[in-house]
């Protein structure tokens, strides 16, 4: 079930790593910039004082992130009640679904734990530890958010459409 | 291998037939044949434990298809309409894939098949032809080696060519190992070379069930010209007649003569009395009529 999983995803979680990647780099550039033009007191002092976080660019891209991983993962398998082959293996379908969620849960898991790495690693060489603590408080936040709400809530949407489609064909 | 048992199934309010009773024999290939919305896709998907009938039972290999093991699915090949596959893969990825879920899966059969086709091992399957499609769908079955296959309108969107190619494979290889096939199509000409037995169904019932020999061997479809002034009645035993301009075309199981002296009983003038044989699909047409 994970191999196929992998074939049909892999482009997306390549394109999708490459993009946040980006997307973090882009922010810890912006930051970086901030430090050449205002001085690193003033960063500090403004993500203290008036609560500054200056990765907010990133609050929706794990949300965004997870529909379109959900989409990708399970509209192939409804068009054309393509379901039906996955019913169909000699296996339980709810152990299957299961298995299809997790491994979507975890290449989530493993794109955005090399975010948040690849930000804590670039937001140190700004920033004291406590203030990159608060910082972090916002991506947990939204990471939560595209794991718990969107994708195993769309997945499991997506599936029960699908099984229920076969009902009123 | 197949027994449904008056099975009762409606679309809300919609009665797509009730009490429907049939079994399938082991070995044999049995051929479901009905006009659009008779309920053939709605049998194979209660068969396939997709959809739940309002009220019967269906078993295969003995077992309530309901709260089936699903291991017992390794033993049930499932060909979908319209030869519906995993088309994000390629021909070797949809191997491997299947490869793991069954024990007697025989890779040999499937790349033999496949060497045919003379597509690349990497060909993404949604670039290949509906044609080649069906050979992939076949090949994938063939290599699982099932004991019971299930297959939903086979003959969707293929040409000629490509029927009359999968119609060989699959009737060689049911043949040769004993399988039983429960199957569907809305080309009845491919039906006759495949099937041995036939269910046909009309609008909420069967109207028989029968082997294909037996079938062809006794239905006859008549034609005569009415005298003037006479008019066919009701008559018991014949199917769907036509009177256009006076000639008359019917199908029955009845033989000449019986047929000539119920006419003749019932007061019915008429010459020019023909008899013939019918292929598989002028006796559907003849048994389930026209409209």
């Amino acid at each position: 079930m994970l191999y196929k999983e992998w074939i049909k995803t892999r482009w997306f979680y390549a394109v999708a790593l490459l993009t946040t990647f980006a997307l973090c780099g882009y922010v810890l550039l912006n930051i970086n910039r901030l430090v050449s033009l205002k001085g690193a007191a003033h960063l500090w002092e403004v993500a203290m004082f008036r609560d500054a976080i200056f990765i907010d660019m990133l609050r929706y891209v794990p949300l965004l992130v997870g529909i379109v991983a959900a989409v990708v993962q399970f509209v192939p398998e409804l068009v054309h009640k393509r379901l039906k082959l996955t019913m169909h293996l000699p296996r339980g379908y709810v152990r299957s679904v299961m298995e299809m969620l997790l491994f979507g849960f975890g290449c989530l898991a493993l794109l955005f734990c090399g975010n948040l790495v690849m930000l804590l690693l670039g937001l140190q060489t700004f920033f004291a530890n406590e203030i990159v603590g608060t910082l972090f408080l916002l991506p947990c936040r939204g990471i939560w958010q595209a794991w718990r709400r969107t994708y195993l809530l769309l997945g499991f949407v997506l599936n029960r459409f699908g099984a229920d489609g076969f009902s009123t064909s | 291998m197949i027994d449904c048992i008056n099975l009762t199934h409606y679309y809300g309010k919609r009665c797509i037939y009730e009490n429907l009773s049939f079994s399938v024999p082991q070995g044999r290939i049995l051929g479901l044949l009905g006009k659009n919305g008779t309920g053939k896709t709605t049998t194979i998907n209660i068969l396939s434990g997709f959809l739940k009938p309002r009220s019967g039972e269906c078993r295969i290999f003995g077992q309530n298809i309901i709260g089936m093991n699903p291991e017992l699915r390794r033993d049930i090949g499932l060909l979908i309409e319209g030869h519906i596959q995993y088309s994000f893969m390629t021909i070797r990825q949809i191997e491997r894939f299947y490869a793991r879920f069954y024990p007697q899966w025989d890779k040999n059969v499937y790349y033999d098949l496949m060497s045919m086709l003379k597509v690349a091992p990497n060909q993404r399957i949604s670039r290949m032809s509906c044609g080649q499609c069906s050979q992939v769908a076949l090949g994938l079955l063939m290599a699982q080696n099932p004991k019971l296959l299930i297959l939903d309108d086979f003959s969707l969107g293929l040409d000629p060519g490509y029927r009359r190619l999968f119609i060989d494979y699959l009737r060689d290889f049911v043949k040769s190992s004993g399988k039983t096939v429960f199957l569907t199509s809305h080309i009845i000409q491919d039906m006759e070379r495949l099937i041995d037995d036939c269910i046909m169904m009309d609008y909420g019932k069967i109207i028989l069930q029968m082997p294909v020999d037996e079938l062809l061997g006794k239905y006859r479809q008549y034609n005569f010209k009415l005298a003037e002034n006479s008019t066919l009645s009701e008559m018991a035993d014949v199917y769907h007649p036509t009177v256009i301009r006076g000639n008359v075309e019917l199908g029955s199981f009845l033989d000449a003569d019986e047929l000539k002296s119920r006419l003749v009983a019932k007061g019915v003038a008429f010459e020019d009395f023909s008899s013939q044989k019918v292929n598989l699909e002028d006796a559907f047409i003849g048994l389930t009529g026209k409209y």
